[in-house]
């Protein structure tokens, strides 16, 4: 892979239907968060839900598997890959589903600023979108670099990890609150993950190293479950007490039904996760 | 920070371009030194800043919401605003993004689109309404709160934290009530007279207020 595709934000979920909108979700709160003016952040909205409706409809037909989402910013550029490892692009005569496939590349073609597909029979299919950032409006970024790749997803679960860059921590709070909204939690756990959203993009921003942070998100019932980690031992311990404010004890605490340090061994040592939970009330 | 960068930041929860508001407040601070005449005794800065802050509000009320905002946002957040006070009353709890899509028809990315749009909505209408009569700047909260001057005495006795002690009394308040007291936001709401949306949003804002001012303290010190 070359330096200049190097993903500032890079999000894994499972090939479900009601995926699409957290994807689609998540890369506008980044779009936006780059100063894209609004009518190109509807463009990047659409051409992301036509590329990841690519991926459930004909990248996994009949079954599920996962939707790699990166999203790299250079200088003046945003760039989008939907990669999936499904049936591929397959030369047979058109079927009704294949003409919606088409006028669904068609659309992103026509709305981006320049597209890419590479996919072979078998061998899954890659979208390559990239939008102008300065169509319409400016885009101040820094470049990023390569993040690392994310094991398969669970059901109702997204992956996403994040570089430090007030950019890319503004897709977080967008992902958490579909999945709140998704599992039926109340507009006041929705205004906690707001807050819990805040507060990892904050961390991401401040953060002394180049390291990316990786969330986890899963939603159950009546439950999200928020999973910050691989952590090098203590900075989970770190990130909790960096929410005791003054006068208030800590909010981190408060506003979440679970918070709390898991430790495990990795081949790499040990490790250890901030693990949040938010419950209906 | 300097004055016009600090004014500027008031509004930075209100989803305009920071750079957009600083040039705003730039200007008005430039106007603001051409008109200023020193014969007059005052302090510069009680001239500047209900300057700054009427041209940042002069700025809202031409760009912001009204322009930005499509209007069929406009009306769907009108909407949502509504189904969430009747849902309220009916339920007696804040209801759920679901709940509110099916009321509404919509769907749950609509539904949290029209809540974004209705709390910046909610930031630009009341705060940018808070110049005290003397010119100097103000918070909604302080003109709200001063029904209970004895609240913070009561509250907080005289350990009250210095970094708390810069927030409004009001957002102090819905802080210690969220926090300390362990209520609801709909709890506050009623308590307080406002919206839980409105709580919602104060909270959002002050958390991330008191994390830079913390941070600030850390480096400072």
């Amino acid at each position: 892979m070359s330096e200049k595709t190097a993903p500032a934000i890079q999000m894994t979920v499972l090939s479900s239907p009601e995926n699409i909108a957290v994807v689609r979700h998540g890369l506008a709160g980044l779009a936006e968060g780059l100063g894209a003016a609004p009518d190109l952040v509807d463009d990047i909205k659409t051409a992301v839900s036509e590329a990841v409706t690519n991926a459930v409809v004909h990248g996994y037909p009949g079954s599920v598997g996962p939707i790699d989402v990166e999203a790299s910013v250079t200088e003046r550029r945003l760039e989008i890959v939907v990669r999936d490892q499904g049936a591929g692009i397959q030369p047979r005569p058109l079927s009704d589903e294949q003409t919606s496939l088409r006028v669904g590349l068609a659309l992103i073609g026509a709305l981006s600023d320049e597209f890419v597909v590479r996919g072979e029979d078998g061998g899954g299919t890659e979208l390559r979108i990239s939008f102008d950032l300065d169509r319409g409006e400016r885009g101040e970024v820094e470049q990023q670099e390569h993040l690392s790749a994310q094991s398969m997803p669970g059901e109702n679960e997204a992956r996403i990890a994040i570089r430090r860059a007030a950019a890319s921590g503004a897709a977080i709070p967008k992902v958490l609150e579909m999945f709140v909204a998704r599992a039926d939690l109340s507009i006041e756990r929705l205004s906690d993950a707001h807050v819990i959203g805040d507060f990892l993009s904050n961390w991401t921003s401040q953060a002394v190293d180049s390291k990316p942070l990786n969330v986890a998100i899963t939603d159950g019932e009546g439950k999200v479950e928020i999973r910050i980690g691989p952590l090098e031992p203590g900075v989970g311990t770190r990130m909790l007490e960096s929410n005791a404010l003054p006068g208030l004890g800590n909010t981190l605490e408060r506003i979440t039904d679970r918070a709390e340090i898991t430790r495990t061994d990795t081949d790499a040592g040990p490790a250890e996760y901030l693990v949040l939970e938010l419950r209906s009330d | 920070m300097p004055l016009a960068r600090r004014l500027a930041s008031r509004y930075r929860h209100t989803g305009e371009p920071m750079d957009d508001l600083i040039q705003v407040a730039n200007m008005a601070l430039v106007k603001a030194i051409d008109r200023f005449d020193p014969e007059r005794k005052t302090a510069f800065s009680s001239f500047a800043v209900p300057t700054i802050l009427g041209e940042l509000k002069r700025y809202f009320r031409d760009h912001s919401w009204s322009v930005h905002v499509p209007r069929e946002l406009q009306e769907r957040a009108a909407k949502v605003n509504k189904a969430i006070e009747a849902l309220s009353k009916q339920t007696g709890r804040s209801p759920s993004v679901k709940e509110i899509a099916t009321k509404l028809d919509l769907d749950l990315e609509q539904v949290l689109e029209a809540l974004e749009a209705a709390q910046a909505f909610d930031a630009t209408s009341l705060e940018a309404e808070r110049t005290g009569a003397d010119g100097s700047p103000m918070r909604l909260g302080d003109t709200v709160g001063e029904e209970e001057p004895g609240f913070e005495l009561v509250e907080y006795g005289a350990s009250i934290d210095p970094v708390l002690a810069k927030m409004p009394i009001r957002t102090r308040r819905i802080l210690h009530l969220r926090f300390v007291e362990d209520m609801t936001q709909a709890q506050i709401a009623k308590e307080v007279g406002v919206s839980q949306m409105h709580v919602s949003r104060i909270i959002r804002e002050a958390l991330t207020d008191l994390r830079e001012a913390v941070a600030d303290t850390e480096i400072d010190g």
